[in-house]
């Protein structure tokens, strides 16, 4: 005879509560550092000082984000990061899936032996190539313009995005295509019409994480730019500490600028990353 | 609230359940729990107990193999991290192979020594990929 009102597994209740302490404390570990980011930019250097970086602003001071708007010159870097994510990204994104659809899809020879090759390019650290690459942008006479930046970035992405669109590619069915060729369609057709519509949650997923990628990018454009004509955000952010070494609150300001965008296209984007589209498509 | 009940534990075939029944006979608590079975021959009912270790674990091989290798050539191509927050320094105690490729290529103008240190990196990384790769181009 037991004398309890208690729920019967206790254990798995002491379990669950470990789990979540752990996770929770994992997630403060994450979001402290952001924090600090967020109270730090809208403090004043004085309350700074005061209060240390962890105590919440009392007075927010909006004005530091004028400034540093206005003093980083964030303008002419958000421009052309921007252009980078509206040409460069769409543009590498549609070469890999021209180039994974034939691989998924066709049977021809050295289709695998292809396949490795571009694998072989997630492997190779973007080190070895740059100091060919400034060689031949110079040559090319691209410096100090957005192109010098578009083309290497679109090449160094490709092997991971054609990775992912071959893999999704493989799990549309045969049957669509079978049926749309019956139908009289083309292989362009088929790939413009079918292919890609199913595969959005793919494409969204790798917009993300290019997006991501290239708005952080910093080591390509380091070597490769050095006008503000063709600054990227990371280079912007780079002169502007340099600008502010000890003014934290201004280039707290100033990070929490160039991270919002992100933020705001990770959320906006976020529910189209459901797979599964094409599941259902065809009766088995 | 003390409440008198009865705890039944039963040890089933597929899964173990516990409830807690009041001497009226009001069922206040339950729990129930999956065993993973197998029927290696009509009749028989198998369950082992370390079958974490011999399938669970093997089978999430190939998983921890790809994300094993993906982050060894992540950390041999850091630089960012390094570049704007120490610059190697103090001294170069922080410096990595990224940043000390780039210091020597396109500060110190050693374009043919940065180089090597590159081909260094990709060597690393193509040595620890053969099998990621391997796995990857299997149909």
């Amino acid at each position: 005879m037991s004398t309890t009102s208690v729920p019967i597994a206790p254990k798995r209740r002491i379990k669950g509560v470990g789990l979540f302490l752990i996770l929770f404390l994992m997630a403060l570990v994450f979001l402290i550092p952001f924090g600090i980011v967020a109270f730090t930019s809208v403090k004043s250097q004085g309350e700074l000082i005061m209060g240390g970086v962890l105590a919440l602003p009392k007075q927010f001071r909006w004005s530091n984000f004028v400034r540093a708007w206005e003093i980083g010159k964030f303008g002419i870097y958000f421009k052309n990061s921007g252009l980078l994510l509206l040409i460069k990204v769409p543009l590498g994104i549609f070469l890999a899936a021209l180039a994974a659809y034939p691989l998924a899809k066709m049977k021809f020879r050295f289709n695998n032996a292809i396949f490795i090759l571009f694998l072989l390019g997630l492997t190779i650290p973007v080190h070895v190539i740059l100091i060919p690459m400034v060689i031949m942008v110079k040559n090319l006479g691209l410096t100090n313009t957005l192109w010098s930046l578009i083309f290497p970035y679109v090449a160094i992405g490709l092997p991971f995005q054609i990775f992912v669109m071959r893999g999704f590619f493989r799990l549309i069915p045969d049957e669509l295509l079978e049926a749309a060729r019956i139908d009289g369609a083309s292989e362009l057709w088929i790939f413009l019409r079918i292919m890609l519509p199913l595969s959005l949650p793919a494409l969204a997923t790798l917009y993300i994480i290019d997006a991501v990628a290239t708005w952080n990018e910093l080591l390509v454009a380091l070597v490769l730019v050095n006008a503000d004509a063709a600054r990227t955000v990371p280079l912007g952010l780079l002169r502007f500490q340099g600008q502010f070494a000890s003014n934290y609150t201004q280039m707290m300001a100033g990070v929490l600028i160039v991270i919002a965008p992100m933020i705001a296209l990770y959320i906006f984007l976020q529910q189209y990353l459901i797979a599964g589209l094409s599941a259902g498509a065809v009766k088995e | 609230m003390k409440v008198d009940c009865l705890v039944v534990i039963d040890e089933g075939t597929t899964s173990t359940r516990v409830s807690a029944i009041t001497s009226q006979g009001d069922v206040v608590a339950e729990s129930r729990r999956s065993l993973d079975v197998s029927y290696p021959r009509p009749g028989w009912v198998e369950q082992d107990a370390q079958a974490f270790w011999y399938v669970t674990f093997p089978s999430l091989r190939e998983t921890h193999i790809i994300v094993g290798t993906l982050a060894v050539i992540q950390s041999f191509k850091v630089f960012d991290m390094v570049y704007t927050m120490t610059w190697g320094g103090p001294g170069q105690i922080t410096q990595v192979l990224g940043t000390w490729m780039y210091f020597n290529g396109f500060q110190y103008y050693r374009a043919g020594y940065g180089a090597a240190i590159a081909w260094i990196i990709a060597l690393i990384s193509m040595v620890v990929a053969i099998p990621y790769i391997r796995i990857m181009s299997r149909d």
